[in-house]
């Protein structure tokens, strides 16, 4: 192991302009070049980036402006080269090509996200309304001490959940095929919380974003009082690095290198 | 194409640390060669990490839902005792602390750095 270990953030094209921020442990960032393609890296003196709120701010910061300025293929956070040799010679050297395509395919692409969540109590609503079993469940219970119906109000809840389910399946079935046809290429996400009605991020061409925007209004207005939404972006392509190219719509179906899923062996 | 009376919500990048943590620690890219030397530390810190953020989440989520209720009728010790088991989730800088003392808790290199950097999220 020869020279310091070096953090790494992206794959980002040769000769770009270097970020104007610092790194984790506020080391300063370097480019280490092979070819078409570089590592965007900085210093880590001790082999070992401490898991704190700032590192893990500073890894999204570098990567955001980054993503700002060129193509930019996000590393997960954590991931350490033991030495620029080892670094430029083993891996930069062996994937130069592959790397080199995929910062091709993602040039001048940006990552939306889109979550929606039932606004207020909408979701409860429709589903008392439309269930008869439910609304007959919730009188029966309402009209006894909670004692008495410890089982109902199990079974009331089982029921709740089970409608949600097909309910959030149906909206998540209208929010993507009102917007996926402005992207890419689409990824569903983990909804998060109760009211959690879809969430899913959208691989979209810079110069649609506007056109996914739009996309994005209308149907918040065809939802409104039902749907609440939330667009956060354009950010770093997280969710489509690891994409094979087959699932991206508008390109050739090359076969894809390493062992697929973002993970290049060495 | 914001319009005034749009309904929906926009935030330039994820922000919550939660958020950010779920993006950076489950997406991008990873090389196999080197997830060895993130073996011997990182990959167990962010594992710990993300327990620690999760569990303050649901902390948060509960202390909210404590706060809706009305509690003119509950006595205060109850609500005293559940307040210290939330003291460690209470806001974006606690969580710091707990992943800052995980790591400590697991590598040896010193906390030099930890409590210059408590202050530096954004």
């Amino acid at each position: 192991m020869t020279g310091p270990a070096l953090y790494l953030y992206a794959i980002v094209p040769t000769g770009v302009r270097l970020p104007g921020v610092v790194g984790v442990s506020e080391q300063p960032l370097r480019l280490l070049e092979c070819g078409r393609i570089a590592a965007l890296a900085s210093a880590l003196p001790k082999a070992a980036a401490r898991v704190s709120a700032g590192n893990v701010r500073a890894h999204q910061q570098v990567v955001e402006e980054s993503h700002l300025s060129t193509t930019t293929l996000p590393f997960r956070f954590g991931v350490v080269a033991d030495s620029e040799e080892s670094l430029v010679g083993s891996f930069l050297a062996r994937h130069e090509a592959t790397l080199a395509r995929r910062l091709a395919d993602f040039e001048d692409l940006t990552e939306v996200r889109v979550s929606a969540r039932y606004a207020g109590d909408a979701a409860l609503r429709e589903l008392v309304a439309t269930s008869a079993r439910l609304r007959r469940l919730r009188e029966s219970v309402a009209r006894r001490p909670a004692a008495a119906t410890y089982y109902e109000r199990i079974a009331l809840g089982e029921e709740v959940a089970g409608g949600l389910a097909v309910l959030r399946e149906r909206d998540a079935d209208t929010c993507s095929s009102s917007l996926e046809r402005h992207a890419r290429a689409e990824r569903r996400l983990r909804h998060s919380g109760e009211d959690g009605a879809f969430h899913a991020a959208y691989l979209v061409e810079q110069d649609r974003v506007p056109g996914f925007e739009q996309g994005l209004e209308q149907l918040a207005a065809e939802q409104r009082g039902r749907l609440e939404f939330e667009l956060t972006g354009p950010m770093p392509l997280w969710d489509f690095v690891e994409m094979d190219r087959k699932d991206l719509k508008g390109l050739p179906d090359l076969a894809t290198a390493g062992r697929g899923r973002g993970r290049w062996a060495s | 194409m914001a319009t005034t009376t749009s309904s929906v919500t926009r935030a330039p990048r994820p922000s919550s640390l939660a958020d950010v943590l779920d993006l950076i620690l489950d997406k991008g890219l990873v090389i196999d060669a080197y997830v060895r030397v993130s073996a011997l530390g990182i990959e167990v810190l962010t594992i710990d990490a993300r327990i620690v953020v999760a569990s303050v989440d649901t902390y948060l989520r509960f202390a909210e839902a404590v706060n809706r209720l009305d509690l003119t009728t509950t006595e205060t010790q109850g609500i005293k005792g559940l307040s210290r088991d939330l003291s460690r989730g209470g806001a974006e800088g606690k969580t710091e602390g707990a992943v800052e003392g995980t790591k400590e808790a697991v590598h040896d290199d010193g906390g030099r750095g930890s409590r210059e950097r408590s202050g530096a999220r954004s």
